[in-house]
């Protein structure tokens, strides 16, 4: 099949990046100061303990062999031990996904919500109020410093209103649901615990609005433009000609074509929003990935840091693969 | 009667103003479609306001910035201290002011060393073309392959949780952007006659780029500089609210929010107005970056 | 005596932008009757494309308005009909084809997909009619493997193959009325023979009214039994084809024929009329072509001359010819 073709030729492409990108992992964890065998076997460590600490590591051999070691133990899933927990750091890792991924997801879902309509909305009754609302609605939406928007949301809906929690992904006395998917709105769900998921729901919607909000704006401006562009084109003209309602303008034949540029830059957020949610979890205590590894910074756990950046950065390049893909499918003049 | 002895004697002002007088013609003119503009306008006002509340602060600041006072801690918004005070007793607003100059200063050394290293990578990658082009663009994609912050935040705990260090990251991180933009300009103007004329009388590939090629990116890489200046001093807070920039006492915006949260509760004002300013100097750059992108767009240029 | 289909009384289009208030239709009078191939001739920015928007209000507004006059169509009042009946008209009863084949046509969609959406919305028929009429049309515009047309993307079909779609589409619904808005002007000269000819026969076969625009004389002169030559906003001339070719009234008119090449001509420079069109936010006065006019004389700058009949059919707006009324 001639899809298959494609991605097979863009992931040729990917692996020099990905590779690139374990050596710039490489790179960065040797830059760290200090003594890495030192700090796996802890200060008090005897001289030899650390010695053979060091050598059990493979920490005494040429660069361009623990290079390939690196990359062998990736391979493996090896992605070293975390000096806090004393655990494989995949093993974390794996444990604190789910939540992230939930967040993620709930926070994308509102993004095009949300987004798409509202950006629909600008273009179609453009340089009227709703319009200019928007925008400076999405200016306000690119310059904010997330976690200061967490606090002001926890200030204002935890603190004063008291409508929403403010921390953690379920009440403290609450059990969490049986781990089928790991997304708790999911699994409640299964489980037909009804009081259970309206608090998970309860729980997420304020860090997946703050971390969503910059997001909802850059797409909403991007669905915005995309298709005030369209909608000046001369097929808008004929469909308008032949009688179609604004409505079916709007929605069958404007759509569809300001979705290509609206889909890249979605996919390319969903991996700027794994970044975010480095600062979001921290402020709403969210049990994930970027909780974790901000933990891990705090007490200058390097494997776990660099675990950590490996597999946000493989997800990132993995996600603008799909993004490709899906533009490929959504534009019939793309040739694979 | 005028005297040709004159001639001789033209000052080097003049000679600059008629070699460059179409350069300056365009300045003037970007000037007054600037001035016409209001978000230019607002996001001028804003940006310089920041700059001369950084400037200014030793003289204007009310209060010695790390001067503590445990007498007075955590009190709330007043007449003396208008952003209330820290678990120290320190002056809010004096901090919140310091704090202006050490983003500042942040972000200029960020934009100045990412937008001249970038500038210079993208310019070589552009002009010289081939398989150095290639092998340049992909080390930048590899970078790129990364969400900023998490590289940003490897870099920088890796190198040791101190501000300049955040600093070299961050520039790291966005150094690429500049590449890659200016890569772009130097390939369309590494065809036009001038640059061959050059060549042909004996000019250096390295001469080339820094007197020709770069000069001609000149506006895109200011605007994309304005853009990106709003972005790193977000970048550059996220940093130090995580714990890897700014060490407390700094009085540094992301730092006093990382401080400040624990005290969300009661003292509202602690994490507040340093957020606050961080919004409104990262929108101030934006608007102006937006307005100044939508003025040197030839397109509008009538 | 025919029966009138389209009537254009009093017509004036403006349009409000930065640098004034453009004038683009002023008064303008026109009647398509029953059956006939009108064409309409002019240069590029005379308002013939305002003209034929105007009609099925497809103006866009802001920044467009029509500022006066009345359009009737079957009787019935176009500029004050409801958006609902419009929107029946549209595609139904008058349809129209544009210039650019290829940007007139929505890429992302398969040609069957757009032409079928039209026949189901008008003639209320589902999915397997709707295709069966689409197939029927396409083998009327002379298109090889109709069938396979219909699941193809308008970027695959070649440019003539493209207009003849658009016109098996807009003709699917059997209008009253075609408005074909330089509908050869993007092609190559032989695709642009195929297309007139099948768009002669067509309109023969169904007895549909043609409005044919264009600034080709030449296109006009084949395929119209009258038309109406467009200056500034303004009509300046109607006649049936063969006597504004054998005997032209107005001096614009003249200016047109005689630009023209001939073949057996010998000729070192091209015959262009004088001057340049004037821009419309401040057209000129009286007779809008009053400074390129080689015979201008007096009233021609002050007064704006109404169409003078000349011979049966055959009307004049030039003070030459009398100031009319």
């Amino acid at each position: 099949m001639r899809i298959l073709s494609y991605i097979l030729k863009r992931l040729v492409y990917l692996v020099p990046v990905l590779i690139g990108v374990t050596l710039l992992v490489f790179f960065i964890s040797h830059a760290i100061p200090g003594d890495p065998a030192r700090m796996m076997a802890g200060q008090k460590a005897s001289r030899q303990a650390v010695e053979n600490l060091r050598h059990s590591m493979g920490l005494d051999r040429p660069l361009p062999e623990q290079y390939l070691r690196f990359l062998w133990g990736i391979f493996h899933g090896d992605l070293g031990t975390s000096i806090r927990n004393q655990r494989p750091v995949t093993e974390d890792l794996a444990d604190f996904f789910p939540a992230t991924l939930e967040l993620t997801l709930t926070s994308m879902i509102l993004c095009i919500a949300v987004g798409l309509p509202l950006g629909i909305i600008s273009a179609v009754r453009r340089n009227r109020p709703i319009d200019h609302i928007s925008r400076v609605f999405s200016v306000f939406g690119v310059s904010m410093p997330v976690f200061w928007l967490g606090l002001m949301l926890l200030l204002l809906f935890y603190r004063n209103l008291g409508w929403l929690p403010g921390s953690g992904r379920l009440d403290v006395g609450i059990d969490p649901p049986i781990n089928v998917t790991g997304l708790y709105l999911i699994d409640t769900l299964l489980e037909g615990s009804w009081s259970k998921f309206f608090n998970g729901l309860q729980h997420i919607i304020l860090p997946a609005f703050c971390l969503s909000y910059v997001y909802l704006a850059i797409i909403t401006r991007i669905v915005r433009s995309s298709m005030i562009s369209v909608m000046g084109q001369d097929y808008i003209t004929t469909a308008r000609a032949n009688g179609l309602s604004e409505w079916m303008v709007i929605l069958k034949h404007s759509l569809k074509n300001s979705l290509i540029p609206t889909v890249t830059i979605t996919g390319l957020s969903i991996g700027e929003l794994l970044g975010g949610a480095i600062l979001t979890e921290t402020i709403f205590n969210w049990p994930g990935m970027g909780k974790y590894v901000v933990d891990s910074v705090n007490f200058l756990d390097f494997p776990a840091i660099m675990g950590f950046t490996l597999v946000v950065s493989f997800a990132y390049v993995m996600i603008n693969l799909l993004v490709d893909v899906l533009y490929a499918f959504l534009d019939p003049q793309i040739k694979y | 009667m005028p005297s040709l002895i004159h001639k001789s004697s033209t000052s080097l002002f003049e000679k600059y103003r008629r070699e460059h007088a179409w350069q300056i013609r365009e300045f003037l003119f970007t000037l007054k479609l600037l001035s016409r503009n209001p978000s230019a306008v607002a996001g001028f006002v804003i940006i310089t306001s920041m700059v001369l509340i950084a400037l200014a602060s030793p003289l204007i600041a009310p209060y010695n910035p790390i001067r503590i006072s445990l007498s007075e801690r955590l009190s709330p918004p007043s007449l003396t201290h208008l952003f209330g005070t820290d678990e120290m007793g320190r002056d809010i607003l004096s901090r919140v002011m310091y704090g202006a100059r050490i983003s500042l200063r942040i972000g200029v050394l960020v934009i100045a060393i990412a937008g001249g290293l970038g500038s210079l990578i993208g310019a070589v990658a552009g002009y010289l073309g081939g398989k150095t082009d290639n092998i340049i663009m992909r080390v930048m994609d590899v970078i790129l392959s990364f969400p900023p912050l998490v590289l940003a935040m490897a870099m920088a705990a890796a190198l040791g949780p101190n501000l300049n260090n955040a600093v070299i990251a961050v520039a790291f991180v966005m150094i690429p952007k500049f590449a890659r933009m200016v890569r772009g300009e130097a390939l369309a103007v590494k065809e036009k006659q001038f640059i061959a004329a050059a060549r042909a009388s004996g000019a250096g590939n390295l001469w080339i780029i820094i007197h020709h090629i770069l000069p001609n990116c000149f506006s895109s890489v200011i605007v994309l500089a304005t853009l990106i200046l709003g972005d790193t001093i977000l970048v550059a807070a996220s940093l130090s609210f995580i714990g890897l920039g700014a060490q407390p006492p700094t009085p540094e915006w992301g730092a006093m929010i990382s401080v400040g949260r624990k005290f969300l509760m009661d003292q509202w004002w602690y994490p507040t107005f340093p957020g606050l300013f961080i919004l409104m100097t990262v929108i101030g750059f934006n608007i102006m970056g937006d307005a100044l992108r939508d003025i040197l767009d030839p397109r509008i240029r009538r | 005596m025919e029966e009138i289909l389209l009537d254009i009384s009093g017509l004036s289009v403006r349009f409000f932008t930065y640098q004034g208030i453009v004038k683009a239709l002023e008064d303008v009078n026109l009647i398509v009757s029953k059956g006939e191939i009108l064409g309409l001739v002019g240069e590029t920015g005379c308002g013939k494309s305002v003209l034929a928007r105007s009609v099925l209000r497809l103006i866009a507004d802001p920044p467009g308005k029509i500022s006066g006059g009345k359009i009737f169509f079957k009787g019935e009042d176009i500029l004050g009909a409801s958006k609902r009946r419009l929107r029946s008209i549209r595609g139904n009863e008058i349809s129209m084809i544009f210039q650019e084949p290829m940007s007139s046509l929505n890429p992302v969609f398969r040609v069957g997909n757009q032409m079928m959406e039209v026949v189901m919305l008008h003639q209320r028929v589902g999915r397997g009619e709707a295709r069966r009429v689409c197939v029927d049309m396409l083998s009327q515009v002379k298109m090889p493997d109709p069938d396979a047309v219909l699941s193809k993307y308008p970027h695959e079909l070649s440019g003539g193959m493209r207009q003849r779609a658009m016109i098996a589409m807009e003709l699917s619904c059997r209008p009253d009325l075609l408005i074909a808005d330089e509908p050869t002007t993007a092609l190559d000269v032989t695709v642009q023979a195929q297309v007139l000819t099948i768009l002669e026969e067509l309109t023969r076969q169904t007895g549909v009214s043609v409005l044919f625009i264009s600034h080709d004389l030449g296109v006009i002169a084949q395929i119209c039994e009258r038309v109406a030559v467009m200056y500034a906003g303004r009509i300046v001339e109607i006649s049936p084809v063969r006597k504004l070719f054998s005997n032209p009234g107005h001096p614009y008119s003249r200016g047109l024929l005689k630009a023209v090449p001939q073949v057996d001509e010998e000729r070192e420079t091209l015959n262009v009329v004088p001057g340049v069109v004037p821009g419309l936010i401040h057209p000129p006065g009286g007779c809008r072509f009053h400074p390129r006019c080689e015979e201008m004389w007096e009233p021609c700058s002050r007064i704006v001359p109404h169409p003078v009949e000349i011979e049966p059919g055959h009307q004049v707006a030039c003070h030459l010819w009398g100031s009319g009324k």
